[in-house]
């Protein structure tokens, strides 16, 4: 198992302490044990870190008008069953999208029922606004704060990787870093990220 | 779950650290991954290269949301100590744990529609003062319709066959009590809304009857000099028991603008 000669300046190895500046990896995965646990502050610092994400998402998927509202029940909702978080099967983040998508489709349903009124047919049942469109907007959201977080010399390293399809060889000439660090810092960061991905199909 | 793990505490996160190490190690795409982890690695690539600019463009939700998520743990803390709560109690999370957000000030928490959590509504302190007046107010109201409504047939006066206190969410200053009222073989709501010290605001405020599941949801129009609502013939305030008064954009949308200013369950107490 190729570990990678990480002697680089950049590479701060997570055995220094997980700060979390290499790949947000490690703070996450705290935050999330935390928060499984129900320890005091892991809800507030589950909002800091996630709120924006959970916030954008109702709003681009639900309206701007009820974002507010489905924000606050998701994080309410999910500290209520916190001991349900399984940190196992992928990150907080993944879990909080997946409670926000079905609080939004209840608001969207909600919604369809108004407007239908009195006239309570049968088509309403149907979730016809629901589509995959809302699943692959959570990834989308939760995977752009990931890149976000990532420092960028990491995160440039990461998106050459995928947008241009360079090697990872290629990837080292390009930057001038050592190729162990360029492994590395992608397989980290992809790891991260496949988290939040496993978190919402957790949720699902 | 344990409050504390016996693991090391300078390493708290230590297994799961090395497990992802390990995840990540397979994900490596250098052909010695297995295909679970090349379709787990391909996936994540294929969300990356389909990121949009406005993907990375979040803002920051207004403070008021956090406001309201602490303000609705707090009630819970405060509202079930060790009580059953249908089973979905916080993991063993002392009310110190709780965010230093002050209880009550504005902004008011954000309504939440969507919430299931409203079954117990903590009781207030007995009737303050101005409940008091409000029932007084609203008493003297439902006579007042009793008086136009059910004189002729010789009633001695209305029926209140439920009720419900209104507490103030967003924008409202006071609670007020809606009354169900049998007027006349039709049932009907009165809502005297200025108890409520409700202000001034572009759009309208308009009721609702609410089910409990908060999903579907009857309107009852907008908001009456008079605070009667009649009920339309089929619909069961059983069946809807949650009285809600929303202010609602003049916007031609006819539905639930989500900003709910009162909100209380009618209940036929003795």
């Amino acid at each position: 198992m190729p570990s990678g000669p990480d002697a680089g300046p950049d590479a701060p190895d997570a055995a220094a302490g997980g700060d979390g500046v290499l790949d947000g990896g490690a703070a996450d995965l705290a935050l999330d044990q935390e928060f499984s646990a129900g320890k005091p502050g892991a809800l507030e610092a589950a909002y800091r870190r996630y709120g924006a994400v959970v916030h954008g998402y109702c709003g681009r998927s639900a309206g701007r008008d009820v974002a507010d509202e489905i924000t606050q029940d998701v994080f309410v909702a999910a500290w209520r069953s916190a001991e349900r978080f399984d940190p196992s099967r992928g990150s907080l983040g993944g879990w909080l999208m997946g409670i926000a998508r079905y609080k939004t489709i209840d608001a969207l349903r909600r919604r369809e029922r108004a407007a239908a009124g009195l006239e309570r047919a049968a088509a309403v049942a149907e979730r016809p606004a629901v589509d995959g469109g809302m699943d692959a907007l959570a990834q989308r959201l939760l995977l752009a704060d990931g890149l976000r977080r990532l420092r960028p010399d990491v995160r440039e390293v990461v998106e050459l990787a995928f947008h241009s399809d360079l090697t990872h060889e290629q990837i080292a000439e390009r930057t001038g870093r050592p190729l162990g660090t360029v492994k590395s810092q992608i397989r980290r960061s992809l790891a991260t990220l496949r988290r939040h991905l496993e978190g919402i199909d957790a949720a699902l | 779950m344990p409050p504390s793990d016996p693991t090391d505490p300078r390493d708290p996160v230590g297994p799961d650290r090395d497990a992802i190490e390990l995840a990540a190690a397979r994900a490596q795409p250098t052909g010695d991954a297995d295909d679970g982890d090349l379709a787990a690695l391909n996936r994540v690539g294929d969300v990356v290269r389909s990121l949009r600019d406005d993907d990375f463009l979040l803002d920051e939700p207004p403070p008021a949301v956090w406001a309201g998520i602490a303000a609705a743990v707090e009630a819970d803390a405060a509202g079930r100590p060790g009580s059953d709560a249908g089973g979905r109690d916080l993991p063993g999370a002392p009310p110190s744990s709780l965010p230093s957000t002050p209880p009550s000030p504005s902004p008011r928490p954000v309504t939440d529609l969507g919430s299931r959590r409203r079954a117990g509504p903590p009781t207030r302190g007995g009737w303050s003062g101005r409940a008091f007046i409000g029932i007084a107010a609203a008493v003297l109201l439902v006579v007042a319709i009793g008086v136009g409504a059910l004189v002729r047939s010789g009633d001695p006066g209305p029926d209140v066959v439920a009720s419900a206190d209104l507490e103030p969410l967003e924008l409202a200053s006071g609670s007020t009590l809606a009354q169900l009222v049998d007027a006349d073989g039709g049932l009907a709501l009165d809502i005297p809304l200025d108890e409520a010290g409700l202000p001034s605001e572009a759009g309208y405020y308009e009721v609702w009857l609410i089910d409990q599941d908060i999903d579907g949801m009857v309107s009852l129009g907008p908001a009456r000099e008079d605070g009667v609502y009649d009920l339309p013939p089929d619909v069961s305030y059983e069946d809807f028991p949650i009285v809600d008064v929303s202010l609602e954009p003049a916007d031609g949308v006819p539905t639930h603008s989500g900003r709910s200013v009162l909100r209380g369950t009618l209940t036929t107490d003795a």
